[in-house]
């Protein structure tokens, strides 16, 4: 009987000490998290070019084509997004293999934006392939090709 | 146009713009595009997806009013999805 307490009380006794000893050591310390860089801020874009020859007041073409009339009116609805105040969209139409037929510039609503850009002749357009060239701030950033047929 | 042939006169074009902010609705709104004569729905889907190949992407989202791919007439407008 004595040696069974005996037994017990050592037992008690030895238990911390056991959990003492078989402790784990404690993880180290997550590292201190570093910052994700921030993420590079949206570039200005020109996201669509539409042509047509009639547009509603959003400026956006009611329906688009790729072929005129010689008597048409012909514009193109340019799409931005991420735009800065005051940037700058160039329309540059040519008529086949080059020939300036018009440019003109327009500052860019606030972003997004829709920006029409139009041309009218008095007289027929003369029949071929015409291209409009959009850049923005001075970069290339779209173009269409059209057609003039009677 | 032949080398001889004088240059086209554009003196008499007149060009404009107008820039406005985008309508939210606007921009979800539905392109569409108007059939011209001598098109099919390859070319269309080539001069507005820039890929001759995703002409039956326009097949289907008209097809309540296009029974044949081949068979599109000029006027019609078109219900064109995104790419």
């Amino acid at each position: 009987m004595k040696t069974t307490r005996t037994l017990f009380a050592l037992t008690v006794l030895a238990a911390p000490l056991l959990g003492v000893a078989c402790k784990k050591e404690a993880p180290p310390p997550p590292p201190a998290e570093t910052m994700a860089p921030p993420p590079p801020p949206p570039q200005p874009a020109v996201t669509q070019i539409e042509l047509g020859s009639s547009v509603g007041a959003d400026n956006r073409v009611l329906a688009a084509r790729s072929s005129f009339g010689v008597r048409d009116s012909i514009i193109a609805s340019v799409y931005t997004e991420n735009t800065a105040p005051g940037a700058m969209l160039t329309a540059i139409w040519t008529f086949q293999t080059g020939q300036l037929v018009d440019s003109t510039s327009q500052a860019v609503a606030a972003s997004p934006a829709v920006t029409q850009f139009h041309i009218v002749k008095k007289s027929a357009w003369p029949v071929g392939r015409y291209r409009v060239e959009i850049s923005l701030d001075g970069t290339p950033a779209g173009s269409q090709e059209f057609d003039v047929a009677k | 146009m032949t080398p001889d042939e004088p240059l086209p006169d554009f003196s008499d074009v007149e060009g404009g713009s107008s820039s406005a902010a985008a309508e939210p609705e606007a921009q979800n709104a539905p392109r569409t595009y108007e059939v011209k004569r001598g098109d099919n729905l390859s070319k269309i889907a080539k001069h507005v997806y820039g890929d001759a190949g995703k002409w039956k992407k326009i097949f289907e989202a008209n097809s309540d009013t296009l029974k044949d791919p081949d068979k599109i007439y000029p006027g019609q407008v078109l219900i064109i999805p995104d790419a």
